[in-house]
C-alpha cells in the first residue's frame, strides 16, 4: 500500500522522568484496521492520545511527527486541532459513561457536533443523528435522542459513541479499548458493528486493545508494543500463524482459548464440602421512603462443591454471580435457603461462632490494590488472619506469613513493603497468600484475574491451580470469561438473571452446550484466530422463567427452555 | 521507593511554598507561646508599663493601650491562649467527630441514620450560633468558649470522617478482613482509623484556623476570654472604641489573628496536596 492516511515517525513521549513511548513509527492506510496491542504500561493509549492532542499534563511529546492529511498532528495549533479532532479523526473510548456528558441529552450531544463540524441545520442534524442511531441498531432512535446517557445500558452507550463519531464522516476512527467494559455477548455485537461501519464508510480504524481475541476479530495489521517500543508489526494472519518476536509468542500463548484441551482430573466423589441449598437474595431499596422496586439477585440456587473440586460460576454482569460468592463467604446474608459448610449451616450462625466458622471460607477479589489495606506492610497483612484466629503467636505468625508469601512466589525481603509498591499481579499473589493464611478449605475467587494483563493472568491462574493441587483446596471460581475457566475448573455453572441455566462437568458443558444462553455465550467469545473471524454468532435468548433443571447426561443439568 | 509514606509526604510538603510558610507561622506561634516569659519585654497585665496610648516606638514596638500596658507583650502572651483554644477546640471536634463518623460508617443501619441525621440537624445552624448558645448556657469564660467552639465543629468533622470511612468500608480489603474473622475493635482501630486519619489531619489543620477565628470572635463579643486576659479577640474588642485615636491597638492583634489563620490554611492545603500524591509511587 503506497498511500498512507496517517504516518507516524519516531514518536517519543516523555512522562514522569522517563520515555514512555520511544521512537515509535507506524502507518495507517485508507480503509485499513491497525491494532495497537500491548499490556498495561506499553504506551499504547498515550500514543493514541498524543495523536488527538489529548495527552495528560504530565506527559509531552519530545520528538517525532504524525502526518495526517497534510498536517503534523503533534504540532498543529489548537484551532486546527479542534477542527481535525471529531471531524476528521473520530474517537471512541473505553468507558462510554465518562465520554458522554451526563447532564445533556444524547440528541443534543450528537447534533451539536454535527452542526459544528458539518454545518448542518438543527433539523437536518437531528435527522442525521437519528439515521446513525438506526445504523448502529438502536431501536426507536427518535426517543433515544431525548434520553440522557444514564438511561442507556453500557452497550447502548458505546453504540451511541460509535454513531456520534461515525456521523461526522471521519477518515480515521481511534478506538481505545472500545469493548473492554462490556459483557462478552455485547462486545461481540459492538465489534461486529464497528467492523461493518468502518468498511462501509471506508474509514480507517486505529484500534487499541490488550485482547488478542479482539485483534483477531478486527485487525488487518497488528503492531505489538511493549514498554513504549514496537516489538513486532505484521499482517494479522501472519502474526497469529508465525509470530517472530518472543514477546508476541508469550502474549499469544497466554491468551485463554476455548478450544484448549482441559486436563483436569475430577476429584473423587465424596460428601460435598459446601452445599448451597435453594439460596435466594432480593435487594430491597434502602432509605427512609423505600422507593423503587426490589431487585432479585439470586433465585433458588443449588450447588455442591466437593473437597478438592474447582467449580466455576460463569455469567455476565447482573447475573448474580458475585452476590452468590459473597453469600458463600457470608459477607451478606441470604433471604432464603441454607449454606452447609462441612455440614454446619453458616446462615444460622452469628457472632463469635460465625467468625470462627467462616475462617474455612476465604475470598480473593478482583481489584488487587483495593484488596489490601494501604497502610499495612504486606507481611503484617498476611500474618493478620493467623493472629486473629490464634493459630500461632505473633512471631510464629510472621514466619508463617513469610512461608505463604514464598509459596505464592514473593521473596521474603519484600515483607515490609506497602501494597502500593507492588505490581498488580504481585498484589493479587499477596491477596491469595492472605486468604490462605486462615487455612481455609474453600477459596471463593471473584474475578481474580480480570484486572490483570493476560501474561500475568495466566501466571495467577497457574498459581491457583497449583495451590489447589498442593493443598487439596476447593475453589469457587467466579468469572465473566468462559475461556478463562476452561483451564482451571472441574465443573462449570452458567448463571443468568439469578439462576443457574446450565451446570455440569466443564468439558461436557463447553463441548456440548445445551442451553441457548450457554451457546450464545460461547459463540460470543472472541477467538484468537483471524481465520475464524466471520463465524456466525448466536443471539442471546430471551429470559426464560419458571422451568426446572433436567439432567441430560451424568452430572450435566440444563434448565429447560420455556418453549 | 523504599522510603515510607512519611518520607515522600515530607518531601512533597517541603516543595510547596505555601506549606513552608504555614509551617513557619505555626512554628513562630508555638515558639512565642513557649518562650513568652523570656521574650516578652513586660508582663502582659502590668499597667503603666509606659504612658497611656503611645504609638509604636522603640520602647514599645507595638505601642501601649489605654492602661499603659505593652501591646507587644500582650500579643506574645496572647499566642498562648490562641494555641490553647485552637488545640483544645480542634481536639474536641476531632475526637468526637471521629467517634461519631466511624461508628456511623461501620455500624450502618439505624445507628448510622440516627447519628448522621442528628449531625445534619446541627449542621443546619451556623457554628457561631451553636457556640453562642453554648456560651449563653454555660456562661462566658475562655474555657466555655473553647468547649463551645469544639462542640460546634463536631458535625463537620463527623460528616467528613463518615464519608472517608464509608469509602474504606466498601473496599474489598475490608470484606476480606471480615471474612478472615476480624472483630469490630480490630477493624475500627487498626484498619479504619489509620485510613481516615490522613483526611482528618487535613480537616483538623484547616479547622484550626476556624477555631481560632471563632474563639476570637466569641471573645470579641465578650463571651470568651474576660479582661484582663490578653486574648487577641478580647484585645480587639476593647480597642474598638479607640480605633480613631489608637489604630495600632487593633492592627497588631488583628494582624496576629490573620497571620495565624493564613498560616493554618496554607499548611492545611499543602498537607492535602501532599496527601493526594500518597497513592503514587
Amino acid at each position: 500500500m503506497s498511500v498512507t492516511l496517517l504516518d507516524v515517525r519516531g514518536l517519543t513521549i516523555h512522562a514522569g522522568g522517563a520515555d514512555v513511548v520511544r521512537t515509535l513509527s507506524f502507518a495507517v492506510a485508507p480503509g485499513e484496521v491497525l491494532a495497537l496491542v500491548g499490556e498495561s504500561g506499553s504506551g499504547k493509549t498515550l500514543t493514541a492520545l498524543s495523536l488527538l492532542g489529548l495527552l495528560p499534563q504530565a506527559a509531552r511529546v519530545v520528538a517525532g511527527q504524525a502526518l495526517f492529511e497534510g498536517h503534523d498532528l503533534l504540532r498543529v495549533d489548537p484551532a486546527m486541532q479542534s477542527r481535525i479532532r471529531g471531524a476528521r479523526i473520530g474517537m471512541v473510548f473505553q468507558e462510554p459513561m465518562t465520554a458522554l456528558n451526563p447532564v445533556l441529552t444524547i440528541g443534543l450531544q450528537m447534533t451539536e457536533a454535527l452542526r459544528q463540524h458539518r454545518g448542518l441545520s438543527a433539523g437536518t442534524a437531528r435527522a442525521e443523528a437519528e439515521r446513525w442511531l438506526r445504523r448502529v441498531e438502536i431501536d426507536d432512535p427518535a426517543a433515544r435522542l431525548r434520553q440522557y446517557p444514564h438511561q442507556l445500558s453500557g452497550g447502548m452507550r458505546q453504540r451511541v459513541m460509535i454513531a456520534a463519531a461515525m456521523a461526522l464522516h471521519p477518515a480515521l476512527l481511534v478506538a481505545d479499548e472500545p469493548t473492554t467494559a462490556l459483557d462478552v455477548t455485547i462486545q461481540a455485537q459492538v465489534l461486529g458493528l464497528m467492523r461493518d461501519l468502518v468498511r462501509e464508510v471506508g474509514a480507517s480504524l486505529l484500534l487499541i486493545t490488550h485482547d488478542m481475541g479482539v485483534v483477531a476479530e478486527m485487525a488487518d495489521r497488528v503492531l505489538v508494543m511493549r514498554a513504549g517500543e514496537a516489538v513486532e508489526e505484521a499482517p494479522v494472519a501472519r502474526l497469529f500463524a508465525a509470530p517472530r518476536a518472543d514477546y508476541t509468542r508469550t502474549l499469544l500463548a497466554a491468551v485463554p482459548r476455548l478450544d484448549a484441551v482441559t486436563a483436569m482430573v475430577p476429584p473423587e466423589v465424596a460428601a460435598p464440602l459446601l452445599r448451597i441449598e435453594r439460596i435466594g437474595k432480593t435487594f430491597r431499596p434502602d432509605g427512609l421512603w423505600r422507593r423503587g422496586s426490589p431487585v432479585t439477585a439470586l433465585d433458588g440456587i443449588d450447588l455442591d462443591i466437593l473437597p478438592g473440586e474447582i467449580v466455576a460460576v460463569v455469567g455476565e454482569s447482573g447475573s448474580g454471580k458475585s452476590t452468590l460468592g459473597r453469600i458463600v463467604a457470608r459477607l451478606i446474608a441470604p433471604d432464603r435457603g441454607r449454606i452447609l459448610f462441612r455440614g454446619i449451616d453458616l446462615t444460622a450462625l452469628s457472632g463469635r461462632r460465625l467468625r470462627h466458622a467462616r475462617a474455612g471460607v476465604q475470598m480473593v477479589f478482583q481489584d488487587p490494590l483495593a484488596s489490601l489495606d494501604p497502610c499495612w506492610p504486606v507481611g503484617r497483612a498476611v500474618a493478620e488472619p493467623i493472629v486473629i484466629h490464634g493459630l500461632a503467636g505473633r512471631r510464629e505468625a510472621f514466619a508463617r506469613a513469610c512461608r505463604l508469601l514464598a509459596e505464592v512466589g514473593l521473596p521474603e525481603h519484600l515483607m515490609t513493603r506497602l501494597p502500593r509498591e507492588f505490581s498488580g499481579g504481585q498484589r493479587q499473589r499477596i491477596a491469595i497468600a492472605r486468604a490462605l493464611a486462615a487455612e481455609p478449605a474453600l477459596l471463593v475467587a471473584d474475578e481474580p484475574t480480570s484486572a490483570l494483563d493476560v501474561s500475568v493472568q495466566a501466571q495467577v491462574l497457574d498459581l491457583l491451580a497449583a495451590l489447589q493441587r498442593r493443598r487439596g483446596l476447593s475453589l469457587l471460581f467466579i468469572s465473566h470469561d468462559i475461556a478463562v475457566v476452561r483451564h482451571i475448573s472441574h465443573r462449570i455453572a452458567v448463571m443468568r438473571a439469578g439462576r443457574i441455566v446450565e451446570s455440569g462437568p466443564t468439558a461436557a458443558v463447553l463441548d456440548g452446550p445445551r442451553h441457548p444462553y450457554t451457546r450464545a455465550l460461547l459463540s460470543a467469545v472472541p477467538v484468537p484466530d483471524p481465520a475464524r473471524r466471520q463465524r456466525a454468532r448466536l443471539p442471546s435468548p430471551p429470559l426464560a422463567t419458571g422451568a426446572s433443571l433436567v439432567e441430560v447426561s451424568p452430572g450435566h443439568w440444563v434448565r429447560e427452555a420455556a418453549a | 521507593m523504599a522510603t515510607g509514606i512519611a518520607g515522600s509526604f515530607w518531601r512533597r510538603l517541603r516543595r510547596n511554598p505555601g506549606g513552608v510558610f504555614g509551617l513557619l507561622v505555626l512554628g513562630l506561634l508555638v515558639g512565642t507561646a513557649a518562650l513568652a516569659d523570656w521574650i516578652a519585654p513586660y508582663a502582659p497585665t502590668r499597667m503603666g508599663a509606659g504612658h497611656r496610648l503611645t504609638p509604636p516606638s522603640l520602647a514599645h514596638w507595638f505601642g501601649t493601650d489605654e492602661f499603659g500596658r505593652d501591646v507587644l507583650s500582650r500579643v506574645i502572651y496572647g499566642s498562648r491562649l490562641t494555641l490553647l483554644v485552637g488545640a483544645i477546640a480542634v481536639g474536641i471536634s476531632l475526637v468526637a467527630g471521629l467517634a461519631v463518623g466511624l461508628t456511623a460508617a461501620y455500624c450502618g443501619g439505624w445507628t448510622e441514620r440516627l447519628l448522621m441525621r442528628a449531625s445534619d440537624v446541627l449542621f443546619s445552624f451556623t457554628e457561631t450560633l451553636i457556640a453562642l448558645a453554648c456560651v449563653a448556657v454555660l456562661g462566658p469564660s475562655l474555657e466555655n468558649a473553647m468547649l463551645a467552639v469544639g462542640l460546634a465543629g463536631i458535625p463537620f468533622y463527623a460528616r467528613t470522617c463518615y464519608a472517608a470511612a464509608l469509602v474504606e468500608c466498601g473496599k474489598p480489603y475490608f470484606e476480606a478482613l471480615i471474612s478472615a474473622g476480624a472483630g469490630h475493635l480490630r477493624l475500627i482501630t487498626l484498619h479504619l482509623l489509620p485510613n481516615v486519619l490522613p483526611t482528618m489531619s487535613v480537616v483538623a489543620t484547616l479547622g484550626l484556623s476556624g477555631a481560632v477565628l471563632a474563639a476570637a470572635g466569641l471573645s470579641f463579643l465578650g463571651l470568651g476570654a474576660q479582661p484582663p486576659a490578653s486574648e487577641w479577640g478580647a484585645m480587639l474588642s476593647s480597642a474598638r472604641e479607640l480605633i480613631n485615636r489608637a489604630p495600632w491597638l487593633m492592627l497588631f492583634p488583628g494582624g496576629a489573628i490573620a497571620l495565624t489563620v493564613l498560616g493554618c490554611n496554607l499548611l492545611g492545603d499543602a498537607i492535602r496536596e501532599a496527601m493526594d500524591g500518597r497513592g503514587r509511587t
